[in-house]
Formats: C-alpha cells, sequence, structure tokens
C-alpha cells in the first residue's frame, strides 16, 4: 500500500469527486434538508434553442447548485464557520441583534423605517391607504353586523415592538421613519368605533412581570404559553361581542421542553450544525372541555402566520364548528385541504360565519385584510348581475383599445382560456380591488345604503 | 463554464478524470481534446466551430511554413497565420469598440452613425490567439518543430485547463509534453493540491472580498469618503490578484494531474520593489510573450534611448488593450507605461536608495491606484473616485457590516505580502515547490478534500437565503 500511495490518493480523489456527482443526480444517501423555503429550478431538458441561448447552461448550474451532492452538510459546515467566526449569514431573512436575539427582517425594517414603503415613500399617500382600509372595515363591520356576523381585528405583538432593545444597531436602512399602520390604526379604530384587541399594549404592560417567555429568542413568532393567554382574552372579547358564552381554556402547568416547531424558526433558517445556547423554551398544554348544549360558532380568521401558534397549541374544533385559516386572503387550510381564497363561493363563505377574525401583527397590519375588505364590502352591497353590469363596461373598453384587447389576447394564450373569460375575469379583479372607483355610493365615510338580497337567503 | 462552477466540479471533473485516466495512455490526448472541445462548446456553443476553423488552418500554414525552404513563402505563411489569429482577435474583441469611437467621431462633425449589428466575444480569444501566435513565430524562428498530428495542435490550443484565463501557454514549453509525458502519481496528487488551493483563492478569499467591494463600487463615488474609497480599492487589488492567481493555480494544478507542466503566472507581485519588477511577478506569462513577441521585434532595448522609451509604451498601451476593448483599459496601460519609463529615467534609483521596504509600499500604492482605472469602466467615473483616495475627507464613511470581509481582506494582506519575510518564503516553497513526502501527502490530502468540499460549501451557501414561509 505504502508503495502505491500516490495513486490511490489520488483515485481516491476522483472517487470523492465520482460520490458527489452521484448523489447530485440520484440523492441515494439521505441527509437532512436544509431548513426554509426557496423556489427550486427544475432539471433543465437540452433543446438546441436552449443551448445555443444559453439558458441551459445557466439552468444547469442552478440545477447543480441547489442538488449539489451532500450540500445540505457542506452549507450547513459554512454556515456555522461564518455564524462561529464572525456572527454572519447571508441569509436575509434572518437579522441578529443584541446578545444573539434573532429577528426577520421584515420587523427590523418596519421598527426603522416602516413597511408602508413596500407601497409608497409618500407619508400622505400612506396615510390615504390606510384611511382607506380603515373605513372599509368600518363598514364592513356594520353591514356584517347586519346580519349578525361580527369582525373584528386581533392585533398581535411583533417582537420588535416588544422587543425593542434586543434589535440591532448600525442598521442600514435610510430612509426616514415613515408612517406604521399600528400607529395610524390605532388612533383612528377608536375614532370609528371597530371592534379590536390591541395585544401590543397588552404585551407591553406584562413585559416586565409574567414568568414566562412572550417571545423566544431564537424565533418569529409568540411564545406558546403567550399564545395560549391571548387565545383565551380572545374567547372572552368574542363573548362580549356576540352575545354568547363560549368556553374557557383549561391551561396546564408550565414546563421546560425542547423547542417545537415554529419556536426557533429564525435559527433553523441560519441552517448551523450545532444548536445556539438559549434560554429555556416554555410550554404549557391546553384542553377544552366541551359543553354539548351550546351550538358551536363558525369563524373565519383572515391574517398572517401568528395564528399557527393557535392553530398548533389550541384544540380549536372543541370551541368552534370550523375555522378555516385565510393565510393573508390566499391559501386555505382547513381540514388539510388547501384551497385558495379565489375558488370560494365568496358569498357563501362570508355568510357561514358567525365571527371573523382579522389577525395581523403589528408588522403586518399594513397589509390588513390582504384585499378581503373591498371585496366583502362589494358583495355585502350588490349583487353579482350588479357586478357583472359593471364588468361589461370594463370589458367594452377593453374591446375597444387595441393595446388592452393585445394585452387580454397575450394572457388568454398563456393562461390556456378564451379571450373573453379573461377580460371578465380581470374587469371583476378590477372591481373587488377598488370598488370604491365603480360605486361612488362606496366612497367617503357614509355607510352605503344598497344590500346585497341574495346574502339573506344564504345565512 | 469555469472552474469555480458547480457544472465543472460535480460533473465535468469527475467524469473527465475517470475518462482520461480509465484509457491507455495513447488515447489520453483524445480524451483530453474532446473534453476541451465540450468544455468550449458549453460555454461557447456558436463559436466552437470558429474556433476549430482557425486551428485548421493555422495548423496548414505552419505545415507548409515549415516545409519550405523559400524565405518569402515562409514569410507569406507566417503572416497569413498572424493575419488570421490576429484579424479574428481584432474583429471579434474590437469592432464594437472600434465602431463606438467611430460613431462618437461621426457624431462631432454632425454626421450620421454608422450602423453595424453589435458582435460577441467569444471566451478565451485574447488567450488562445496569443497561443497560436507562439505556435507560428516559434516555428518561424526554428525554436521547435510543429506538430505532426493535427489533434495535438489543436489539443495545445484549446486545453480546457487553460483556455479561458491562461496561463499563456509558448508552444515550445509544451510541445514535448503535449506528444510524449510521463504519468507520475505524485505530481497528480499536487496537481490536485494546486488546484484547491487555487479554488480556494477565488472562493474562500476573492469572491468574500469581491461581493463588498462591487457595493461600496456600485455607491456614488462623488461623494464616497477617503478611507471608503481606500478599503474599496485595497479590496479590489486583493479581489483581483487573489482571483486572477487562483484561476491560474487551478489551471497550473488541473495541468499537473495530467502531466503538465505549466508556468507560473504569478511571483507574489505585491512584494515588488518597483513597477518594473511588478510586471515581471504579475501576469507572467503574458509579460513574457510581450517581452517576446512584441518587444523585442520592435527593438527592445538595443535602440535608442527615446525609441526604447517608445516601445515600453507600445507594449503597454497593447498590453491594456489586450485586457479589454475600453478607454480605461487603454489609459491603464498608458499609466504603467509612464511608470516604467519613469523607472528607466531614474526613478529606479530612487527606490534604491529608498530601501526595499518603502519602495514596495510605494510600488503597491501605485499599482493600486492603477487597478481604479482598471476597475472603473467609465473614466471619468475612475478619476472621480481616485480624487476621492487624495480628498483626505474622512467625514463619511460607509461601513460595511461585515467582520468576515474585514478578516478575509486582514489575510489576504497578510497572505500577499508574507513571503517577504523569511518564514513566508519557507512557507511557499513548502506547499508549491517541494516534493511531499508519504507522510505529509498523508497529511495534506484530507485538508486538500476537506477544503474541496468547504469551498463547495462556501460557493453554495453565498447568496442562499431561504424564507421562513411562502406569504402568499
Amino acid at each position: 500500500m505504502r508503495k502505491n500511495l500516490h495513486k490511490i490518493l489520488f483515485v481516491s480523489t476522483i472517487v470523492v469527486l465520482t460520490l458527489l456527482m452521484v448523489q447530485t443526480y440520484t440523492g441515494l444517501v439521505h441527509v437532512k434538508p436544509l431548513a426554509g423555503v426557496t423556489v427550486e429550478t427544475e432539471k433543465p431538458k437540452l433543446t438546441f434553442k436552449n443551448y445555443v441561448d444559453g439558458t441551459f447552461q445557466n439552468d444547469l448550474e442552478k440545477y447543480c447548485r441547489e442538488h449539489c451532492g451532500f450540500r445540505e452538510w457542506f452549507i450547513r459546515l459554512y454556515n456555522q464557520y461564518r455564524w462561529s467566526c464572525f456572527r454572519e449569514t447571508d441569509n436575509t431573512t434572518v437579522v441578529r441583534g443584541k446578545d444573539n436575539w434573532l429577528f426577520e427582517e421584515v420587523y427590523v425594517r418596519d421598527h426603522y423605517e416602516s413597511s408602508m414603503y413596500e407601497y409608497t415613500s409618500d407619508t400622505a399617500e400612506m396615510r390615504e391607504i390606510l384611511e382607506t382600509e380603515a373605513l372599509r372595515l368600518w363598514k364592513v363591520q356594520e353591514l356584517l353586523k347586519e346580519h349578525n356576523i361580527h369582525i373584528f381585528v386581533n392585533i398581535t405583538p411583533s417582537k420588535d415592538v416588544i422587543f425593542p432593545e434586543y434589535l440591532p444597531e448600525n442598521v442600514s436602512y435610510t430612509r426616514p421613519v415613515g408612517l406604521r399602520a399600528y400607529d395610524f390604526y390605532k388612533k383612528r379604530f377608536d375614532e370609528l368605533g371597530i371592534h379590536y384587541i390591541d395585544n401590543v399594549a397588552i404585551f407591553k404592560a406584562i413585559k416586565d412581570t409574567v414568568d414566562y417567555p412572550l417571545f423566544y429568542e431564537r424565533g418569529t413568532h409568540w411564545s406558546n404559553i403567550a399564545s395560549v393567554y391571548v387565545f383565551d382574552s380572545i374567547l372572552r372579547y368574542m363573548e362580549a361581542l356576540g352575545g354568547r358564552q363560549l368556553p374557557h381554556l383549561e391551561i396546564g402547568e408550565k414546563y421546560q421542553a425542547k423547542p417545537r416547531d415554529p419556536d426557533k424558526d429564525l435559527e433553523n433558517l441560519l441552517n448551523l450544525v450545532f444548536p445556539m445556547k438559549s434560554s429555556p423554551y416554555w410550554y404549557v398544554d391546553v384542553d377544552v372541555k366541551e359543553d354539548s348544549t351550546q351550538v358551536k360558532p363558525f369563524m373565519t380568521v383572515i391574517g398572517d402566520s401568528y395564528h399557527w401558534n393557535f392553530i398548533f397549541n389550541i384544540p380549536l374544533l372543541k370551541i368552534f364548528q370550523k375555522v378555516p385559516y385565510w393565510f393573508y386572503n390566499s391559501t386555505i387550510y382547513e381540514d388539510d385541504e388547501h384551497q385558495n381564497t379565489s375558488d370560494l363561493d365568496f358569498e357563501k363563505e362570508l355568510m357561514r360565519n358567525d365571527y371573523i377574525m382579522l389577525s395581523y401583527g403589528s408588522c403586518s397590519l399594513y397589509r390588513l385584510g390582504s384585499y378581503f375588505l373591498p371585496k366583502a364590502l362589494l358583495y355585502l352591497c350588490y349583487d353579482q348581475s350588479t357586478i357583472d353590469t359593471v364588468a361589461d363596461g370594463i370589458i367594452q373598453y377593453f374591446k375597444s383599445d387595441p393595446k388592452a384587447y393585445s394585452v387580454m389576447l397575450e394572457k388568454a394564450k398563456v393562461q390556456n382560456k378564451s379571450v373573453d373569460k379573461v377580460m371578465y375575469d380581470d374587469a371583476v379583479y378590477m372591481i373587488t380591488m377598488n370598488p370604491e372607483q365603480y360605486f361612488e355610493e362606496l366612497r367617503g365615510n357614509r355607510l352605503p345604503v344598497s344590500r346585497n338580497k341574495d346574502l339573506n337567503r344564504m345565512k | 463554464m469555469v472552474f469555480s462552477s458547480n457544472v465543472f466540479l460535480i460533473l465535468f471533473l469527475p467524469i473527465f478524470l475517470i475518462g482520461y485516466f480509465a484509457c491507455p495512455k495513447r488515447w489520453r490526448n483524445l480524451v483530453l481534446l474532446l473534453f476541451s472541445i465540450i468544455f468550449y462548446a458549453y460555454g461557447a456553443p456558436t463559436f466552437i466551430l470558429l474556433l476549430l476553423g482557425s486551428t485548421v488552418i493555422n495548423f496548414y500554414l505552419v505545415k507548409w511554413l515549415y516545409k519550405t525552404d523559400n524565405l518569402v513563402h515562409k514569410k507569406l505563411y507566417a503572416g497569413l497565420a498572424i493575419a488570421l489569429s490576429l484579424g479574428l482577435l481584432g474583429y471579434f474583441k474590437y469592432a464594437n469598440f472600434f465602431v463606438d469611437n467611430l460613431n462618437a467621431l461621426f457624431g462631432l462633425f454632425g454626421l450620421q452613425p454608422f450602423t453595424f449589428a453589435k458582435v460577441l466575444l467569444p471566451i478565451g480569444i485574447s488567450f488562445f490567439t496569443f497561443q497560436s501566435i507562439t505556435y507560428v513565430v516559434d516555428t518561424y524562428r526554428n525554436v521547435h518543430k510543429p506538430m505532426e498530428r493535427l489533434t495535438d495542435y489543436m489539443l495545445y490550443i484549446i486545453m480546457f485547463s487553460q483556455l479561458i484565463a491562461g496561463p499563456i501557454v509558448r508552444y515550445c514549453d509544451i510541445a514535448d509534453e503535449i506528444r510524449s509525458r510521463e504519468q507520475n502519481w505524485a505530481e497528480s496528487l499536487q496537481g490536485f493540491y494546486r488546484f484547491v488551493i487555487g479554488l480556494s483563492k477565488k472562493v474562500l478569499i476573492a469572491d468574500v472580498i469581491g461581493r463588498q467591494v462591487d457595493m461600496l463600487l456600485a455607491g456614488d463615488l462623488a461623494t464616497m469618503g477617503t478611507s471608503t474609497a481606500w478599503i474599496a480599492i485595497v479590496g479590489y487589488t486583493m479581489q483581483l490578484y487573489f482571483d486572477f492567481s487562483g484561476y491560474s493555480d487551478m489551471a497550473i494544478g488541473l495541468g499537473k494531474m495530467m502531466g503538465f507542466h505549466f508556468p507560473e503566472n504569478f511571483d507574489n507581485p505585491y512584494n515588488s520593489a518597483s513597477v518594473s519588477e511588478f510586471w515581471r511577478r504579475w501576469h507572467i506569462t503574458l509579460g513574457t510573450f510581450m517581452r517576446n513577441y512584441l518587444y523585442i521585434p520592435l527593438g527592445g532595448n538595443r535602440c535608442s534611448k527615446p525609441r526604447m522609451y517608445f516601445n515600453l509604451w507600445v507594449v503597454f498601451l497593447l498590453s491594456g488593450l489586450w485586457h479589454g476593448a475600453s478607454w480605461n483599459f487603454v489609459v491603464w496601460g498608458a499609466y504603467h507605461g509612464i511608470w516604467l519609463v519613469l523607472e528607466r529615467m531614474g526613478l529606479g534609483k530612487v527606490y534604491e536608495k529608498m530601501g526595499k521596504v518603502p519602495s514596495v509600499i510605494l510600488t503597491f500604492l501605485i499599482v493600486t491606484v492603477g487597478w481604479a482605472i482598471f476597475r472603473i469602466e467609465n473614466l471619468s467615473d475612475a478619476f472621480t473616485f481616485i480624487s476621492r483616495l487624495f480628498a483626505f475627507d474622512f467625514t463619511s464613511f460607509m461601513a460595511i457590516q461585515s467582520p468576515h470581509f474585514y478578516t478575509t481582506l486582514v489575510m489576504a494582506l497578510v497572505l500577499a505580502f508574507i513571503v517577504l519575510l523569511p518564514f513566508g518564503k519557507k512557507l511557499q516553497n513548502a506547499v508549491f515547490y517541494t516534493d511531499f513526502s508519504k507522510k505529509q501527502h498523508l497529511a495534506a490530502w484530507p485538508v486538500a478534500v476537506f477544503l474541496l468540499l468547504f469551498c463547495l460549501g462556501a460557493l453554495n451557501a453565498a447568496g442562499f437565503s431561504p424564507f421562513i414561509y411562502f406569504r402568499f
């Protein structure tokens, strides 16, 4: 062996490289996947065209990069080196604060600038956008009340608002602090009489007195215990709002345990080899005593990811008939089926509720309702045939404008639909996104007179 | 395809190595040629036929050149072969530049611009053109016999290991090894180590520094603070060196794996005590080419002083233009040319009086400032940036929040200058120029494999930024 050592070592080099190649293309060895979600590149198919224009080569490099054999190990190893030596990461979603507290970048940005910059950099425009949404919510609240449906906002606290002392300093945000949705809405909700629970204020008040963590150092969201107590308060609030009795949560003794999902989701996202040191993770178990004499209410939740903690920690179906969760008014999580809100019979879905909870963190409050409110306002006031009449007008415009019509033709081709269907869908979409533009009585701060009579049959 | 890509490291390289070493020795050149053609065709599909075609024509022109005893015919064949190589280089690399400048001139006189479809640049053209010129000239000068087989010549021109970024291998330096070379496993192993060192220089140093430098230089140059400007340019100075020398190390290492001995391309250039010395240590194979195939034919040193200065200037102007078809490269070449002429006129003696360390520092500063012209394509921006280097404005500082960057930069500076110390020289000799004992191989191999995998981690982790959840 000593005689052939050089040959053995060099051949071993080729073996190492070959193993990487085999693992890349077969994934024979199971390796713990990296945490987080990415858009993956499909395995490129070689054609003469994509070869000559270089897209095949680019896609193959991307594919190999995403599927390189044992890449999970290599990335963790390199990330660990950067984190251990420099406290750095390439993950732009995670920001390291003081004492190694981790924050999601959007929270830090909201703290130093304002998430409203996603819409505009003009403060007056920011105010206008928020005002429109607040008025829509007020109108929807009043109109739903006529159907005995109660809508309210659950403002959940974001980590940056409760623990600003752990936020990083020397951040490179350069724009001035804009208008924050939380500050605007809180004042305006009070003025308009909108139903809401301000957990931000509650958390700030109890932050220094509670003997359990409100947030975990390595996670985005509130802790298991904090979310459980908040949900109990929400039930009491709903009782008062709807005038009906709801069960109390039976909350067990708190205990320490290994972190559960998603309590250290930010740490996971760093994809390190070794876990980070952190304070203990405290949990409580929750049960609900069901009362068979009471009819369980139906509640739809529209909101951000803070609601996951309720889903994970509370037996919601012991309280509610159904609790569909419209994640940012997009994907619906209910009974393991993940439908999209655009596929729903909206009027029917709206009317089956007893409660609608808009649950947004102070940081994502700028997306309040995620376009649910204009659509709800529209359908509460007008039936489908009235909306279709307005849509017809928009379709006529599409047809009369060659530029717009060619866009529709192109869209129809891409979506593999008839051009009439595409024009109708686009017209209805435009109306639901901004109904005030097409129905004058929806504008301003007065309650509209029109009512969608079809809804009465559905309730 | 570059060596520091996943496609090369986990697909091309293992398949090539298996194919190359599994086949009998007499077929190895053909395997290497086949893979070199695939390598080039992968990166430049539209130019592969042009490259192969020009190679075939050159091969026969030089064959006829060698066979004929008629001096006029010899000159004719040599002239045709060189004209073909330079013609292709001129057209593909400089046509756009020429037309753009011509149109700018037309614009000054109110004339209609000349319409011209933009020409795409075939990768590696600057390198394989020079290699084909050395083949013609070395045969013409009877330095070496031409290749008997077309495939051997093609291999010399398009061998993938040095095709796209050098080193520029002179024909006379490699002709014998193409014809016949011994397989030495110890050397192959050291080639692998050299490859990994080059990859590490590129991925772990140059790329880390480069990401921050790009960010800094994308900012507003006119208001840049002096300290920021120096961090940016010193960063770029290190990035360029570790990137280019890393690539050369990879090429030399790959060559060694197969039994080729490519010339060294860098010799600690930032340790130079004059700009003249810098050019003997930086991109050595280009300097050698320019000296042998341009400077000496122009008359070199054996002429009057003004003529020598002129020769130097021409060489450096063309050398600048060789780096890219843009005025900033021409000015960069002229800038170096000026320093070389000044050194010949007496500045060199001043350096000698100053002593080694001050001269090294001064040369480093001269070269570093020159890199600003090299890096910033727009000349006006380049001069603005240089003015900020000497503005002594310390009021604004664009902070880079990356200890990784600063640590890597310091490490790069240490590595760039360590050979000034006796310890550094010993270290360099031990790593690069010593045949390892078996024990040393047993220690070095796992380190090299670890570094290779670590580089793969760095390559794939850079910019890997998954989301927690999809929001929509």
